[in-house]
């Protein structure tokens, strides 16, 4: 089982990168299989960052990765068309980033509650 | 396709490269021992990017071309993130994070930026290159700890590299298919 303390840590090495991240958003809490939502506004546009990048687990984070990353808006027209995901954002835990984590959980709660 | 077995190889080589940079023989120069453990640390760093990757089929040939048989793989990747597939620029971040957290850190980015450049304005293991506007052998060279740091430190640095992917290697062979 993933733990928050392993989460913790990831987040918090990505966060001392270079490249800038304004929020994380732990979804999917109970797969057996680690699930992240990063805010990169840097990252290029892209059509569908619902598409998690997987990572094989290692000795330092002991999970497969599930990464799904992407700027505000392309991460906020996914949540919009892809229901799955807007749950998930819904359901998760901010890990990172208030405001932005927020915006995104709220752009969620909005889809879930349009479509229902 | 790259896959977690193959790491194994590629620390064998770098290994090996170690080993050379380390050896003690009169016909050596420093030049030598320099491109070894720059050889040494971008094998190890490629095998612990092979134990991660776990990207689409279609982008296999992109970390190929990219990562696999690039010189500096980090800094290329860092210097083309706008380029790359999605798959090669979240993996570079996480190389970097394991990079990040291993002591001598800094001392390992700095091996990993040192290029083979052929530009004559700046100092290359393998080809002559200005120094006070005269040319020079790279077996001529001796401020080699600026360009690297200090040899002792980066064998140092290399070896605890190698080990740590080597523990990596140990978890990602327990893994069930």
């Amino acid at each position: 089982m993933v733990t928050y303390p392993e989460m913790m840590e990831l987040v918090n090495a990505h966060r001392q990168l270079d490249e800038p991240m304004t929020a994380a958003i732990w979804i999917r809490q109970q797969d057996h299989e680690a699930w992240l939502v990063e805010i990169l506004p840097n990252m290029a546009h892209d059509e569908h960052p619902e598409r998690p990048v997987a990572f094989n687990p290692g000795k330092t984070f002991r999970h497969p990765l599930n990464l799904i990353a992407g700027n505000l808006e392309d991460l906020r027209a996914a949540i919009q068309v892809d229901q799955s995901l807007a749950r998930a954002i819904a359901e998760g835990e901010v890990l990172l980033g208030e405001e932005d984590a927020h915006e995104l959980t709220r752009v969620a709660a909005e889809a879930i509650h349009g479509a229902a | 396709m790259a896959r977690p077995e193959d790491a194994d190889r590629w620390l064998v080589q770098a290994n090996a490269d170690l080993l050379a940079a380390n050896a003690e023989h009169q016909d050596i120069a420093e030049c030598h021992r320099r491109f070894w453990i720059q050889q040494s640390y971008e094998k190890a760093i490629k095998a612990y990017a092979i134990i991660r990757w776990s990207g689409a089929a279609d982008d296999e040939r992109q970390f190929a071309r990219l990562f696999l048989l690039k010189h500096s793989p980090l800094k290329t990747l860092a210097s083309a993130r706008e380029l790359l597939p999605k798959s090669l620029h979240m993996l570079s971040r996480e190389v970097e994070v394991f990079v990040r957290e291993l002591d001598n850190s800094d001392l390992l980015l700095r091996i990993d930026a040192a290029e083979a450049v052929t530009d004559p304005d700046q100092v290359s293991y393998r080809y002559p290159f200005l120094v006070e506007d005269e040319l020079k052998a790279p077996s001529e060279y001796e401020d080699w700890d600026v360009y690297q740091g200090n040899r002792t430190g980066a064998l140092a640095a290399v070896r605890r590299l190698i080990a740590a992917v080597r523990d990596e290697l140990r978890v990602a062979r327990r893994r069930p298919v």
